[in-house]
């Protein structure tokens, strides 16, 4: 009865037009997200992994249609998001809610932690004010900080605690569904661990279902349970964890895995694995948007785009010669 | 035959005055450095990373900073007891330092051709022409392609690889024989990290350059250092080699900091597991008196943890901690 994914995202693509440098130019556009089809089962951690301006967040915001997508679509519990309109999206949030990178610049440093998680109950007119004050009590415990602490602004918190509070706002409404769009890369590593296994608590708790972001392989190892590794906008692999790891096919999660230092000797790399930087977005290369770092490539990488195809089973890559 | 450190700091304390009183940011720190060899310093945010290496370039803030006991050699001579004129000889000529946030500490509105011989012409008397040519090189030698048309572009033109690789042509332009690199890494990718750290290493063979790198990932260490310093709070809690230390940790902060890391696995297998915790907080360090700063926080702690400083604990011939629980159990 729970096959029914609790998110399903097809085809979703989001281009940023950019205004034109003069009035007879064409306006330049960023393919920030260009083609991406996921989806996520309840209880289940999805996770998006992939060097900087790939498209992650792009695809978090586009998946709460906090930007427009430029076509595609988004389901959310049967439901296409895209086709909501302004009113019935706002009815729906309640059922999505999102956890961003940096909580001190998602906070109102004027509001107290205790105002700041009663937030969304407040905007979704969701239950009577002594409900919602039970609620908060009820949420600043859950998330592992001190009753009396509701009353403290954002900056007599450190920077793990903030975290909690941002958990604790996202949880109020109740909902399904949260993006998690790098909650931990801010933090230090003993507070990393904290806040990684407060989330993974919540979701056994509350069957919560994520789509977690990060550009940290080993943290992406750790959380989730499905993994869509991307370069410039699209997934170029996507797979369950342990086949991600053991059966790795692209050559540039290849290159992503071993450019992760570790700390084990026999492992240990020889050289950096991927040379040069990642290609602008604005004009992205022709056939298979790697070609330009990859080392196997070959003539028909360069023309032709490689399309997902299921090479082992739950295992896909797009790659000509995988 | 026993080298003598080419850089030694000793009993540092370095302390700011604020509004609520005097805060100890270094507590009697001793570290060395050997020539050739890179150093690892680890530890979480605020444990005073960057104050040791702004202590060793004279660079703290004064006021409200100050160093207010030890002493710095570079090679047996004491760097507090030089003027600013006689220190500015030292930096860049002897010790130079890569800065956390590349894009602050160069300047937007020059190009960083402009940047780099300007460094050069005042460490080295250089002509334009010959500190141009020179620059050149230096943008060359750390990877950056067509330098001769790079030169001309500002800051904000390049990537965060590229202002990263910059500012260690920057660093590297008078050829110190101590490089700091204070996480020069942490704002870039794998794959840029990756690179950064191939350039350094060969650097380190080719130049015989020591380097001390900063940085709160364990991972980064294992890769790059030869030996690691691990501070807690303002003070050494744990030194030696890196393979003992990554194998073999003793205090209980450095053992937990290794454990509560997820470290990448050839085979995740199909479940999910809870990682370690270090329960609590990094302590207000206006709050740290003479107990061990790792108290509240340690799940071995005893009394005398609470009431004096924690000794020297000797593990091995290049390991030690300084750690009450050891001490007992020795
Ligand atoms: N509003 C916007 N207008 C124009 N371009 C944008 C906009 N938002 C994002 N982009 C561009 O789209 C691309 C993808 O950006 P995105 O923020 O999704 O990357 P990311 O994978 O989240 O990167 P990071 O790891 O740095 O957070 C980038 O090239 C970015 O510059
Ligand atoms: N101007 C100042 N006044 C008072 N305290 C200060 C001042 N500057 C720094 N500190 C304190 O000094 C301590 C050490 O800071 P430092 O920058 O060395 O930490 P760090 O280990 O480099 O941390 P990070 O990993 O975040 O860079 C911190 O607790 C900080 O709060
Ligand atoms: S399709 Fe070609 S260029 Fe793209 S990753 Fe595969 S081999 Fe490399
Ligand atoms: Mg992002
Ligand atoms: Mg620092």
């Amino acid at each position: 009865m729970n096959s029914q994914p609790v998110l399903k995202v097809e085809n979703l693509r989001t281009h940023f037009k950019l205004s034109k440098p003069h009035p007879f130019a064409e306006a330049p556009i960023v393919y920030a997200l260009d083609g991406v089809s996921f989806e996520i089962k309840r209880g289940k951690t999805f996770g998006l992994v992939g060097e900087s301006g790939c498209g992650k967040s792009t695809t978090a915001l586009s998946v709460l249609r906090l930007v427009e997508p430029t076509s595609g679509s988004v389901k959310l519990k049967g439901t296409d998001i895209c086709q909501l309109t302004r009113k019935e999206l706002r009815h729906s949030r309640r059922f999505m809610q999102i956890i961003f990178q940096d909580p001190y610049s998602s906070m109102n440093p004027r509001t107290t932690a205790g105002e700041i998680i009663r937030s969304p109950l407040k905007i979704l007119k969701i239950g009577t004010p002594q409900e919602q004050n039970d609620r908060v009590e009820e949420l600043i415990k859950l998330v592992g900080l001190r009753p009396e602490q509701r009353n403290l602004y954002p900056h007599q918190f450190s920077g793990g605690q903030r975290q909690r509070i941002c958990v604790a706002r996202a949880l109020a409404p109740n909902p399904d569904f949260i993006v998690c769009d790098e909650p931990v890369s801010a933090l230090d590593v003993a507070i990393q661990a904290q806040i990684l296994n407060l989330l993974m608590r919540l979701q056994r708790e509350f069957s919560l279902t994520y789509l977690f972001i990060s550009h940290d392989m080993a943290v992406i190892q750790h959380v989730c349970d499905h993994i869509a590794v991307m370069y410039l906008g699209k997934i170029v692999e996507k797979t369950n964890r342990r086949s991600l790891f053991l059966n790795v096919k692209h050559p540039y999660t290849k290159a992503l895995l071993s450019a992760v230092p570790t700390t084990d000797i026999k492992t240990k790399r020889s050289s950096a694995p991927l040379k040069g930087d990642v290609p602008s977005p604005m004009n992205p290369p022709s056939g298979c948007r790697f070609h330009t770092r990859c080392h196997l490539a070959e003539a028909c990488c360069f023309e032709e785009d490689p399309r997902l195809r299921e090479i082992l089973p739950d295992h896909w890559v797009a790659c000509h010669l995988a | 035959m026993r080298q003598e450190p080419l850089l030694q700091v000793k009993g540092l304390c370095v302390e700011f005055a604020t509004r609520k009183g005097n805060v100890q940011v270094l507590n009697h720190l001793d570290l060395h450095l050997d020539p050739g060899e890179a150093l690892g310093i680890v530890g979480e945010s605020g444990c005073g990373k960057s104050m040791m290496a702004l202590s060793i370039m004279r660079l703290i803030p004064a006021p409200p900073g100050n160093i207010s006991a030890g002493q710095i050699l570079l090679n047996n001579s004491d760097l507090l007891q030089l003027n600013e004129k006689q220190m500015q000889d030292v930096r860049g000529n002897e010790i130079s330092m890569i800065f956390q946030e590349p894009m602050t500490s160069l300047n937007p509105v020059f190009s960083i051709g402009m940047q780099v011989s300007e460094n050069i012409r005042r460490h080295q008397s250089a002509t334009r022409a010959v500190a141009r040519e020179k620059t050149i090189q230096m943008l060359k030698a750390v990877g950056i392609p067509v330098p001769e048309l790079r030169i001309k572009q500002y800051p904000h033109e390049l990537s965060g690889g590229m202002r990263q690789r910059v500012m260690i042509a920057m660093a590297l332009s008078c050829q110190p024989s101590v490089l700091i690199a204070d996480e020069p890494t942490t704002a870039l990718d794998v794959t840029i990290q990756a690179q950064i750290f191939d350039l350094l290493k060969q650097i380190q063979q080719d130049m015989n350059t020591s380097i001390i790198l900063i940085t709160h990932d364990m991972s980064v260490i294992a890769e790059f250092a030869d030996r690691v310093a691990v501070m807690y709070a303002g003070s050494k809690v744990e030194e030696g080699l890196v393979r003992d230390i990554i194998d073999n940790p003793h205090h209980p902060y450095t053992q937990g900091l290794i454990r509560c890391v997820p470290f990448l696995k050839k085979d995740p297998g199909t479940e999910r597991e809870e990682l370690n915790e270090i329960p609590g907080v990094v302590p207000d360090m206006r709050l740290i008196g003479s107990e061990c700063s790792f108290a509240p926080r340690c799940r071995y702690v005893m009394d005398h943890c609470h009431e004096k400083k924690p000794p020297e604990v000797q593990i091995g011939k290049k390991h030690h901690a300084f750690c009450w629980y050891l001490e007992e159990g020795k």
